[in-house]
């Protein structure tokens, strides 16, 4: 028994179809073993967290703080420190008095802006990358140096840094 | 005789072809599932957490090879604040970035890379 023509080039267009089909087959096995393969190791919450403890250890000198001398721009707090690579972070720090730290709860705006003795503002940022950013705050009780006095004051540092990938 | 022939040819071609699809998948699976990759992103991350919490006149000191003598690091590279390490090839072309108040130098010698912070 000889093929036709018409049976081969059949045949043919079968065999095609397979393959394609085969294929598609085959990248799909791929695709999902990539999902579940895909391993990130994710390390910037430590790492938020170093950069936070370096800019209080760098704003204080032995628990105290002078806040005449800190920096009076966000972005003029790694250069202040004397931090490089720093490029992909943000960074906020807040000083408020202790004492009048229970009105923070108030909600008057106008009432917490006047308890801030040092304010750098609130982080503008929006994450872009499939991973989260690192993020940490910290808050510690310090001593704040005045011209007149020294007083017990609060401060928060909150960095973010943005995940590479 | 002359279809059997025929037929027989379209099903070893057929068989090539599936088998080499196959074999590429494998490949491409295996590839994706090497623990280079892995190695890499928990070597120069290690390397990043122990840079920015360094103190000044920290070394140090990371061998070439693993615990059964072979080879598993290649190269690391530190540049404009990033680190580069090439473990069985599986490489990292942007680098990873850490950030740090010193100055951080690598330098490579027989059997280990050397990493100072000073």
């Amino acid at each position: 028994m000889i093929y036709s023509k018409k049976a081969q080039s059949g045949e043919a267009i079968l065999m095609i179809f397979r393959l394609t089909l085969l294929m598609f087959i085959a990248f799909s096995i791929y695709f999902i073993s990539g999902l579940n393969l895909d391993y990130h190791l994710d390390t910037k919450d430590v790492e938020a967290n170093i950069l936070g403890n370096l800019i209080f250890d760098c704003v204080s000198q032995e628990d105290k703080i002078v806040i005449e001398e800190l920096p009076s721009k966000n972005n003029e707090i790694s250069s202040y420190c004397k931090i490089n690579g720093t490029e992909k972070t943000y960074t906020s720090i807040n000083i408020t008095k202790k004492e009048e730290e229970i009105f923070t709860t108030l909600e008057n705006p106008q009432y917490k802006e006047s308890i801030y003795l040092y304010n750098l503002g609130k982080i503008d940022f929006k994450a872009t990358k499939k991973y989260k950013p690192g993020h940490s705050k910290i808050e510690r009780e310090i001593d704040i140096v005045t011209e007149e006095k020294t007083i017990s004051g609060i401060i928060k540092i909150e960095v973010i840094i943005e995940n590479e990938i | 005789m002359e279809k059997r022939g025929s037929s027989l040819q379209q099903v070893t071609v057929h068989i090539i072809l599936v088998a080499l699809i196959l074999a590429l998948l494998v490949f491409a699976v295996l590839g994706r599932s090497n623990s280079g990759d892995v190695k890499r992103q928990v070597i120069e991350k290690q390397l990043a957490l122990l840079i920015e919490s360094g103190k000044p006149g920290t070394i140090l000191e990371i061998n070439k090879q693993n615990a059964h003598g072979l080879t598993l690091i290649e190269e690391i590279k530190i540049d404009e604040n990033k680190i580069y390490v090439k473990i069985e090839s599986s490489e990292n072309k942007k680098g990873y970035p850490f950030f740090s108040k010193y100055r951080v130098e690598i330098k490579e010698l027989e059997s280990k890379f050397q990493v100072t912070i000073a």
